[in-house]
């Protein structure tokens, strides 16, 4: 596959399910890109810089449309911030291969919670 | 003390992201399946949740040299054009009726993040170490 055509795809699926499932863009983006030259970590902060606009613009439409209450969200936003600072700290302290199982885990539950 | 749960929640999958373990989606399922936060509002939080973490990795990613120019160039208008429409329909539909489909990709999540690929196990040092000067 062209290569531009590739990026486009990646880009328009990962837009599209972050906006309407409200996250998880680079679930779709990271494996389609997974075929073309662009690798590793350079692949994933592109990927951070696609998903960064697409939620900005989704939030902005669900804040126009949902009417999003922000005191509803700030206990998580503020939560956010104190986890990026613990999290940064505490990093390669703990091994994350386990937890990986776990949330895959959650993720199987969750799907079939859906789904029934 | 109802700002608790949601507060503690939030340092929690904010910690695991950092580790390069839940992305998106925890959060998500944390708002919808135990703290019954209904899918729309739980879906605008996660937006909104990802943006101050990713502005923090994108100016460390910035100043690394790992964004690549072209792919942003051609990614970026399709990806936000989709993403209005997608948002769009989230906000216009039942929510109901995107219940199976949100059940669906989070089973693919879950293949895929067992999926063994080698950069997936490999989390950018640089984003953990450098979000605590942020």
């Amino acid at each position: 596959m062209d290569e531009k055509w590739r990026v486009r795809i990646a880009g328009a699926g990962a837009g599209l399910a972050n906006g309407l499932f409200g996250g998880g863009g680079g679930m779709v983006f990271i494996p389609v890109m997974s075929r073309s030259s662009l690798k590793g970590q350079k692949l994933y902060a592109t990927c951070v810089g696609i998903i960064f606009p697409v939620c900005a613009v989704s939030a902005a439409v669900y804040f126009w449309r949902a009417e999003l209450s922000i005191q509803t969200a700030l206990p998580y936003l503020l939560g956010g911030l104190v986890g990026g600072f613990a999290g940064g700290k505490l990093y390669g302290k703990v091994s994350a291969k386990w937890l990986k199982w776990i949330f895959a885990a959650f993720l199987f539950y969750g799907g079939v919670k859906y789904l029934l | 003390m109802s700002w608790l749960l949601p507060f503690l929640c939030g340092v929690g999958t904010s910690i695991l992201s950092a580790w390069g373990v839940g992305g998106g989606t925890l959060l998500l399922l944390i708002m919808t399946l135990l703290l019954g936060v209904d899918q729309r509002t739980a879906q605008g939080i996660n937006l909104l949740f990802f943006l101050p973490t990713a502005a923090a990795a994108l100016v460390c990613h910035w100043r690394n040299g790992f964004l690549d120019r072209p792919t942003l160039k051609h990614a970026v208008p399709w990806a936000v054009i989709f993403a209005l429409i997608g948002a769009w329909i989230a906000t216009a539909v039942d929510v109901k009726i995107l219940r199976k489909p949100f059940g669906v990709y989070l089973l693919a999540s879950g293949v895929l993040m067992l999926w063994p690929r080698k950069e997936k196990t490999e989390p950018p040092p640089e984003d953990g170490s450098k979000k605590q000067n942020q």
